[in-house]
């Protein structure tokens, strides 16, 4: 495969650093290297390597996210449900004062817990039951977890709960994390650690680029037993073709000209001190808003700061976000810092 | 898979009876302290979003009372033990967590921080930090009121070293606090949709779950005298239904020892 255009091998660049191999070889093998193609193809793939896509947060009905609650938690509780279970969650997103998150238990289902928020189609299902066992010694091992989830991942894109679409179905590209529990004496007479869930997540990418906050997340209690599955992100705006999501409707192609060197310089300079980690290229939605989003050059910073009794001070996380289309552009700061803010007048001593 | 059935009628009076005595005489209040302008004579650290307004006002919707101090406002005095000037700045200048942080069942800090201490705006006696270890003893001592810990801050809790949480968090005396064991974000809204999922889930479960993405590392941690009394607290414990607000008591004398007790946490960490 030859990468003779600039666009392409900035893809390629990202998905070297961004993607785990088996989806690298899978978008590689439909990248747009086809002679054979029409030359309108060709050039359609390389315009979506790098694009901005619309991406929108379906306005659901109460009964659609009451039904999709139901399958969830039909497939973490291992039983089918019935409607009226998930009855409370109908009612609450249907009332005029909905405030656009909702986190409720099910009726007849002590222990199962089921919610949504609109602001990034997110739903979710708990077994709340199950997460409270701290004390059943059978552990199953992390391969067979990530069996566990294979297979729960598998129900919930057969329920179509979600597209297939940028998600790495493979377990073992997964992000892994631990749910660990420890008990302990405060005279050290007593202390047992030891793992209670493993927690999965497939991340949502566009062309190899990870969209943030959206995916699939599976726990599994050591016992074998799902606890949460949690569905959320936007929808995608694209047309795939051979492989590669081509923007649709208000989505266009970004050009980029501001080198990752450039940035890379720029926020070091900026944030003098900081301890400072690259994302590469990440697609950020607007939480709760339909909008055509670019991907950004993206970095954490966190502060450091020595305190006189030589402790070191971690400034919480900030998200920069940079244009790769204007390099005079500054950058989105996410969370949004408000120095500004004000509470409650404090009584005078 | 498990299956999930309904408990049985003498499993649900149990509950509710256990929920009955904890809310009893339980006071349900909040203090909180947040930070966000720091660009100031305290540091020159990133200014911040702010995290807890919208907690306050999903406490206050569930006719939680108490008061939010922001950046000028909140000094690490308010977490710092009153009882003597030897938890206080140079031991010399006490604390005032009687009359706010320690007064109230409910206490947050929102802002920067580290492993065991928090970072204030403004400072205090030139001070801008308060550490769990030589400075606070919430719950404990004058005041003894705090129950709930609830820090938005990074690295809080943190579990490098085996002896972290022996050496600050556990010098408190609360029934749970919770925190991150690493350098984290915070949205605008995440506290408050964490307290609101106290509705129906328990603190422990609702915290770990809600910030348990980007390698955030939530850690959640209970107290109590026996081990039956931290899986009572651990599993059953939520915010929105008051229960578990009761003062934890039997540590109330100034620069006394701390009593035994046992801990029991839940916390993520990457693979």
């Amino acid at each position: 495969m030859k990468l003779s255009n600039t666009p392409v091998r900035l893809l390629f660049g990202t998905m070297m650093f961004l993607m785990p191999t088996s989806v690298l070889v899978l978008s590689c093998s439909s990248a747009p290297s086809d002679p054979s193609e029409p030359a309108d193809t060709r050039s359609a793939l390389s315009a979506a390597s790098q694009s901005a896509f619309e991406l929108r947060h379906p306005r659901r009905s109460s009964g659609e996210i009451a039904n999709r609650a139901q399958i969830l938690a039909g497939i973490v509780s291992g039983q089918p449900l019935d409607s009226d279970a998930l009855s409370p969650i109908a009612t609450a997103v249907a009332s005029p004062s909905f405030p656009g998150r909702v986190h409720l238990g099910l009726r007849g289902h002590d222990g199962l817990t089921a919610g949504y928020d609109s602001s990034r189609d997110e739903i979710w299902a708990w077994n709340e039951s199950a997460m409270n066992d701290y004390t059943s010694p059978k552990d199953i091992g992390l391969g067979a977890a990530k069996g566990m989830f294979k297979s729960t991942l598998a129900r919930v894109l057969s329920e179509s709960l979600v597209a297939p679409t940028g998600l790495n179905l493979d377990p073992d590209a997964a992000e892994v994390s631990l749910i660990k529990q420890v008990i302990g004496r405060s005279d050290g007479s007593f202390r047992s650690e030891m793992v209670k869930e493993y927690s999965f997540f497939a991340q949502r990418r566009i062309n190899g680029i990870p969209l943030m906050d959206a995916g699939v997340r599976v726990n599994v209690h050591r016992t074998g037993v799902v606890t949460l599955i949690n569905v959320s992100g936007p929808t995608v705006e694209a047309d795939v073709v051979q492989g590669v999501e081509v923007p649709r409707r208000a989505g266009r192609k970004v050009t980029r000209t501001v080198p990752d060197t450039d940035l890379a310089s720029r926020v070091q300079r900026e944030y003098p001190g900081a301890t400072i980690k690259p994302l590469g290229l990440v697609y950020k939605p607007a939480d709760g808003v339909d909008a055509v989003v670019a991907p950004t050059q993206t970095y954490t910073v966190s502060s450091n700061t020595t305190l006189p009794n030589g402790k070191t001070m971690h400034g919480r996380l900030q998200y920069l976000h940079y244009s790769l289309e204007d390099a005079a552009a500054s950058p989105v700061v996410w969370p949004t810092p408000n120095p500004g803010a004000t509470g409650d007048p404090r009584p005078q001593p | 898979m498990r299956p999930i059935t309904s408990r049985s009628i003498f499993g649900v009076v149990a509950l509710a009876s256990v929920a009955f005595t904890e809310n009893a005489g339980a006071a349900s209040t909040y203090f909180i302290d947040e930070s966000t302008a720091y660009a100031g004579s305290c540091s020159n650290a990133e200014n911040l979003n702010v995290v807890s307004a919208s907690l306050k006002t999903a406490m206050d919707a569930r006719s939680f009372t108490g008061a939010r101090y922001v950046n000028s406002s909140a000094i690490s005095a308010d977490f710092t033990e009153s009882c003597s000037p030897s938890f206080g700045v140079g031991g010399v200048h006490a604390g005032l967590d009687s009359i706010y942080g320690d007064s109230k069942s409910v206490v947050v800090f929102a802002g920067h921080g580290g492993a065991g201490f928090f970072y204030f705006q403004t400072p205090w006696w030139g001070q801008c930090y308060t550490q769990m270890s030589s400075n606070m003893r919430l719950g404990a001592m004058s005041g003894s009121q705090a129950t709930v810990g609830i820090w938005l801050s990074c690295d809080s809790l943190s579990i490098d070293g085996p002896s972290s949480w022996d050496n600050q968090a556990n010098s408190q005396w609360l029934q749970q606090q919770f925190g991150f064991n690493n350098t984290i974000r915070i949205g605008d809204n995440e506290a408050r949709d964490f307290f609101n999922a106290t509705n129906t889930s328990s603190n422990v479960n609702a915290w770990i779950n809600k910030f348990n993405n980007q390698g955030r590392g939530p850690v959640a941690i209970s107290y109590g005298d026996t081990s039956t009394r931290i899986d009572l607290v651990h599993n059953s414990a939520q915010m929105y239904q008051r229960t578990f607000l009761g003062a934890r008591g039997g540590w109330n004398s100034c620069q006394s020892a701390q009593p035994g007790f046992w801990w029991k946490s839940t916390y993520v960490v990457g693979t």
